[in-house]
């Protein structure tokens, strides 16, 4: 690759780019990520978590390519067979997409990162978009100056942006080739989830994301499923002398969540944000990403804008909150994985709790982006007479992965002022 | 739709389907949620995505883990490899909404009998079907691109198959 620059940042120290990387970070629809926090309002709970977006895509770079290293170096003569058909420029391809869309999979992040998804319009489908369809947006259409027009790009790979997209959202037409690096970017196994548990981890100054990143990196490989049930192509998962990293890497993902995403404080942090973003937009919908005006407005929008928008105290007790500290208290909770008769009680309180005039509201955690589990990774156990292992889910194969179940908990806050209230409608709902 | 609807859904499948041919495991249990979403338009929630081994949503598997765990359903491992899924001794406390009963029990007549690699190849091509009208690419070609297990002919026959019952409107 031509040229060569690094940036150090905190886990993985310096980050490798070359000349065509470098200008694509210093892009201003990249830039922008400096300004869009990773954790929204989390140090309201650990002052330490006020690292951004563009911290995280690099350091997702970095652990991409050490994984699709990997793969490559122990795959190659498989994937070059006449099966798969992969040669030198199909190689250089996938590599190269591969580092474009860790790099760019978060361009499209909101103020407030997740929390500013609660207000992203519907798309054509009738689902919320997120903010993967808003990077692929950005990055076809407005990065097309760094991306499709790049010297270096155009004297090689000639790559489009909508290439990179398609590839990150997994659009059929990229073919099977592309498709089996997917998982790297967006999987069980994905350089995005490995970075934000470490970095995440480590801004926070708790030491539950951690896991042992070298030894993943390490034993990676492509497996196959040869179970009756789903006769499947090659995927992801880990070698069996890596299941105890594996297992670190579940633990890590359940510890996080239960202890730093889905802090009671933190959820009502990204409430208030959410609601002053709307309010911040006038009750409306983000901008879309599919026409150049709502990309423009969409782009000028960032955590110091609406950051802005809140000192000047336009963002009602949702601002004074966040201002103040003064956030909503949560009065109600379910267990991490709720029993049946725990959610209809939960949807019961919260009726009555509104239907009386307080303005309570519910987290949910299942909802959220972050998941502590169950475990879908795949462990590769050796097959006599065959290259790719076979795949067992590591729920299987280890006692703790599966015992971690996914959380269904229910929260329900209400504002400051109205504890005492809710509380005592509570305990004779009880 | 909350999770005890999608709980009381997958009850319903899984009842619906006892007695029929075909295993009942997670992969064909995922793909039938898939089939109800696209096809007869249950706003289930699932964002789907594709990857070598067809569309998926991780929040399906987390689902099933939930209803395994409340005894809705019975998941258990087996030998072989894969998932068999039976109803639960629970799956009486948990019901789909009513208006909901006909897509459900279409759904299994239609597919109730089909093997996890038959839905596959199905969902596959619901799934190209919705992309291939953006591009220049039939969906025949990319499905053979995408899914090389399956032959020229089970293709054909499914898009064939899937064009009859109105779910798919796009030329093969």
């Amino acid at each position: 690759m031509p040229g060569h620059h690094s940036i150090r940042i905190p886990i993985h120290g310096f980050v490798e780019l070359d000349d065509w990387e470098w200008d694509i970070i210093n892009h201003a629809v990249f830039q922008r990520l400096r300004r869009i926090r990773q954790l929204a309002l989390s140090e309201h709970v650990y002052p330490g978590a006020t690292h951004t977006r563009f911290e995280h895509s690099l350091g997702v770079l970095h652990i991409a390519d050490s994984l699709f290293s990997t793969l490559k170096a122990k795959h190659e003569p498989l994937l070059r067979s006449a099966e798969y058909g992969f040669d030198d420029e199909s190689f250089a391809r996938s590599r190269r997409l591969v580092r474009l869309a860790a790099l760019l999979h978060d361009v499209g992040h909101a103020p407030f990162s997740h929390t500013g998804e609660d207000v992203m319009p519907d798309g054509s489908d009738g689902q919320r978009l997120d903010h993967e369809r808003y990077s692929a947006e950005l990055v076809a259409e407005e990065m097309k100056d760094v991306i499709d027009d790049h010297e270096v790009n155009q004297a090689g790979l000639r790559i489009t942006g909508r290439e990179v997209a398609d590839f990150y959202l997994g659009r059929s037409h990229i073919g099977r080739k592309l498709l089996l690096w997917r998982e790297l970017i967006s999987g069980q196994l994905d350089a995005d989830r490995m970075d934000y548990l470490l970095r995440d981890a480590h801004h926070c100054g708790v030491s539950y994301g951690t896991f042992d990143l070298d030894r993943i990196v390490d034993t990676i490989c492509f497996v196959e499923d040869k179970s009756l049930e789903s006769p499947a192509d090659l995927r992801i998962g880990i070698e069996e002398g890596g299941t105890h990293a594996a297992e670190g890497l579940i633990l890590a993902r359940y510890f996080m969540f239960t202890q730093v995403y889905s802090h009671r404080t933190r959820l009502a942090f990204d409430y208030h944000a959410a609601e002053a973003l709307k309010l911040f937009l006038r009750g409306d919908t983000l901008p879309t990403p599919f026409t150049p005006t709502g990309r423009e407005k969409y782009l000028a929008m960032d955590d110091w804008t609406v950051g802005h928008f809140i000192h000047r105290g336009k963002a009602d007790r949702h601002g004074d909150a966040i201002l103040g500290h003064r956030h909503d208290r949560c009065i109600s909770e379910t267990s991490e994985v709720a029993s049946l008769d725990e959610l209809r009680h939960h949807d019961e309180l919260l009726k009555r709790l509104r239907d009386i005039g307080i303005d309570a509201w519910e987290a949910d955690v299942s909802r959220s982006w972050y998941k502590p589990g169950p475990s879908e990774v795949q462990i590769g156990q050796p097959q006599s007479g065959e290259s790719v292992r076979k795949a067992i889910p590591l729920a299987q194969v280890s006692e703790i992965a599966g015992r971690i179940r996914d959380s269904k908990m229910k929260l329900i806050f209400v504002p400051h002022d109205a504890r005492e209230q809710a509380n005592a409608i509570k305990e004779e709902a009880r | 739709m909350n999770t005890l609807d999608r709980l009381g859904i997958m009850a319903e499948i899984t009842r619906r389907k006892k007695g029929r041919t075909g295993q009942l495991g997670k992969t064909s249990l995922l793909k039938l949620l898939y089939l109800l979403q696209e096809i007869h338009r249950v706003p289930l929630g699932y964002r789907f995505t594709l990857y070598t081994y067809g569309p998926y949503d991780a929040a399906v598997m987390s689902d099933i883990d939930f209803a395994d765990l409340h005894g809705v359903i019975r998941v258990s491992y087996q030998q072989e490899g894969g998932y068999k899924i039976e109803e639960g001794p629970d799956s009486g406390r948990v019901s789909p909404p009513s208006e909901l009963n006909e897509a459900i029990a279409q759904l299994v007549d239609r597919f109730g009998n089909m093997t996890a690699r038959e839905l596959e190849l199905r969902s596959t091509i619901i799934f190209v079907a919705k992309e291939a009208r953006l591009i220049q690419k039939s969906v025949k070609e990319i499905v053979a691109d995408v899914k090389p297990k399956y032959s020229a002919a089970e293709i054909d026959a499914a898009i064939r198959e899937l064009q009859a019952m109105g779910a798919i409107a796009v030329p093969g």
